[in-house]
């Protein structure tokens, strides 16, 4: 599995495309499924850097690990945060799409397109890290 | 690279990738907003719940003063993301030419 070291803020987004889109387009990944991989990444990232919280600081792994494997049929990719309390977005509230507009309030929306967007998803915890992998089946 | 300007017209243009490492930069121009507006989305490739937040949070400001967002020339796969997020169900939104 290829892997990359992303910097943990917002700013390490523009890493992870150029990553992911760099590998994609080597094996000629089409548009849809590369969309839903950079979707995910991205929420699942995005998701890591606001709302996990350090356990601690100085560990000197002030860094996301991103992995990515590109089979024939299959692309699966995972993200690990390092030295963070436990979190697992799946305990996030599905977005309630009936609301009335004015009552609706920002979150929720992510986690719902990952659901969506995703062939199988996997949350593991150990040792103060968290490890999110996905696998998505890419279009024939 | 993401983009967004006002174009002649009084249109709002967003153009390339609009993920949430993006929302600080459209926000200067999406909190400007007072009155109903049109964005166009010919040049948008991709957008994430991030930027789905930044404009659903203009049409919610516009809401109780009877104006409103419309999206025009919407890319297919953008399309998808926004009918996955309900979008078309309250805000009024076109495709781009070749979805016709």
């Amino acid at each position: 599995m290829l892997d990359t070291r992303l910097q943990r803020s917002l700013s390490g987004l523009e890493e992870m495309f150029t990553f992911l889109e760099d590998h994609l387009a080597r094996h000629t990944v089409d548009e849809r499924t590369a969309y839903d991989v950079k979707l995910v990444a991205e929420e699942l990232f995005t998701n890591m850097v606001r709302h996990n919280v350090r356990r601690h600081t100085g560990s000197g792994r002030d860094f996301i690990t991103l992995g990515l494997e590109i089979a024939d049929d299959r692309i699966d990719f995972c993200l690990t945060d390092y030295g963070v309390e436990p979190f697992d977005d799946e305990s996030v509230d599905d977005v309630d799409f009936e609301l009335p507009t004015e009552e609706r309030e920002p979150g929720g929306l992510g986690v719902f397109l990952v659901k969506s967007r995703v062939d199988q998803i996997n949350y593991e915890y150990e040792d103060g890290d968290m490890h999110v992998s996905v696998k998505k089946i890419r279009r024939s | 690279m993401f983009e967004i300007e006002v174009s002649e017209d009084g249109r709002i243009c967003l153009r390339g990738r609009f993920d949430a490492a993006q929302t600080e930069k459209a926000n200067k121009i999406l909190d400007a907003v007072e009155s109903s507006v049109t964005v166009d989305f010919s040049e948008l490739d991709y957008i994430s719940s991030s930027g789905i937040g930044a404009l659903f949070a203009v049409h919610k400001r516009l809401l109780p003063s009877g104006d409103s967002v419309k999206f025009v020339n919407v890319q297919p796969m953008v399309w998808d993301i926004l009918t996955l997020a309900n979008f078309h169900k309250f805000i009024e939104m076109e495709p781009a030419k070749e979805m016709d």
